[in-house]
């Protein structure tokens, strides 16, 4: 039995039918707004209390009941759970459940900003206030599209690498991802050579890191990292390390190392 | 595994002992959450509830929750996903 049928009754029918949203209910002390529509009528907010009451004692209740202040939350966690309901399970296989919560965070702080909401600030600041370990890195991959076009298929390509320790190695590049975070470069499909070529080195002029890694998803994106490293010289200077991937469906991909000390001359 | 979208009945603080009433809880001296055993009402957290941070109650887990993002993530990663 759901909402509306306990409702029926009590609350005229043609409001229930209206055109409007109609899987909300909001309750003051005095008034019950359906959509658009509101009813003064204090005796008909008891009457609704009443009839939730009678479902204390059952094993659940016919609707969510949320406070005001969390409403728009609840929406857009709900509407995250059904769009992206494929990465969410792929998300809770392969990372221990703190990281995946982390992660819808995050997901849900750059939906605010894209939708230029006025607590996305606030909601950012939540985000790191929970997670001051990583809040900022991982809403860093994930408003700039990294997470989902960069990250994500590596949980495949590892698959198909490692087979059985494919959880472990995704983990270890993850958790490398965050802990190495400013040390990462992620080639996509907006990524320009000149673009790549600048981030490459401005992050090889840092002092103290130990490497720069270069990421790359599908072909093209490898060619732009060939191109680069080879205008640059950087095999010539550096000592490297190319780990190429490709998973069964032949997605390939690439994580290219460059250690910063440069390599001994001969 | 949520495939649609649930009913929602949103309430704000004009009514929300008697929304705390409706689901079977009641407030001791010191405003926590108590249910109908007399027991200390927690969230995911095994925590106390306190009446000016409840969040509300969601189906299937039966716990109530605070007015907290991060409950909310829990809650649909834990029952709705």
């Amino acid at each position: 039995m759901g909402l509306w049928d306990i409702l029926k009754g009590i609350i005229p029918e043609k409001l229930i039918n209206i055109e409007i949203d109609n899987r909300k209910i909001e309750i003051s002390n005095s008034t019950i707004v359906v959509g658009k529509q509101t009813i003064n009528d204090s005796k008909l907010v008891e009457q609704v209390l009443n009839k939730l009451e009678e479902f204390k004692d059952k094993e659940s209740f016919p609707c969510q009941v949320v406070h005001k202040d969390l409403d728009e939350s609840y929406s857009e966690y709900e509407d995250l759970s059904l769009n992206q309901k494929e990465s969410i399970r792929q998300l809770k296989l392969i990372l221990p459940s703190e990281d995946v919560e982390c992660i819808l965070m995050a997901r849900r702080v750059k939906r605010a900003f894209d939708k230029k909401l006025d607590n996305a600030k606030e909601l950012h600041l939540d985000l790191e206030k929970q997670y001051p370990e990583k809040g900022y890195k991982v809403f860093n991959l994930v408003g700039g599209g990294y997470f989902d076009e960069m990250i994500l298929p590596f949980v495949d390509v590892f698959k198909a690498e490692y087979e059985d320790k494919y959880i472990e190695k995704f983990r270890d590049f993850y958790y490398n991802l965050l802990k190495f975070f400013p040390l990462a470069f992620f080639v996509g499909n907006g990524t320009t050579p000149e673009k790549l070529k600048e981030g490459l080195l401005a992050r090889l002029k840092l002092g103290g890191v130990p490497f720069v890694r270069l990421h790359a998803i599908g072909k093209h994106n490898i060619e732009k990292v060939e191109k680069v490293v080879s205008e640059l010289q950087i095999e010539e200077n550096y000592i490297t390390k190319d780990n190429r991937f490709a998973s069964p469906n032949g997605l390939k991909a690439q994580i290219y190392e460059i250690r910063t000390s440069e390599k001994p001359k001969d | 595994m949520v495939d649609s979208k649930e009913l929602v009945l949103v309430f704000d603080d004009s009514v929300k002992e008697r929304i705390i009433k409706s689901l079977g809880f009641s407030l001791n001296e010191k405003e926590e959450l108590m249910d109908t055993r007399g027991k200390i009402a927690t969230s995911q957290d095994f925590k106390p509830i306190y009446s000016k941070e409840f969040g509300g109650l969601l189906r299937g887990s039966k716990i109530p929750i605070r007015k907290k993002e991060s409950e909310l993530v829990k809650y649909f990663l834990l029952e709705r996903s």
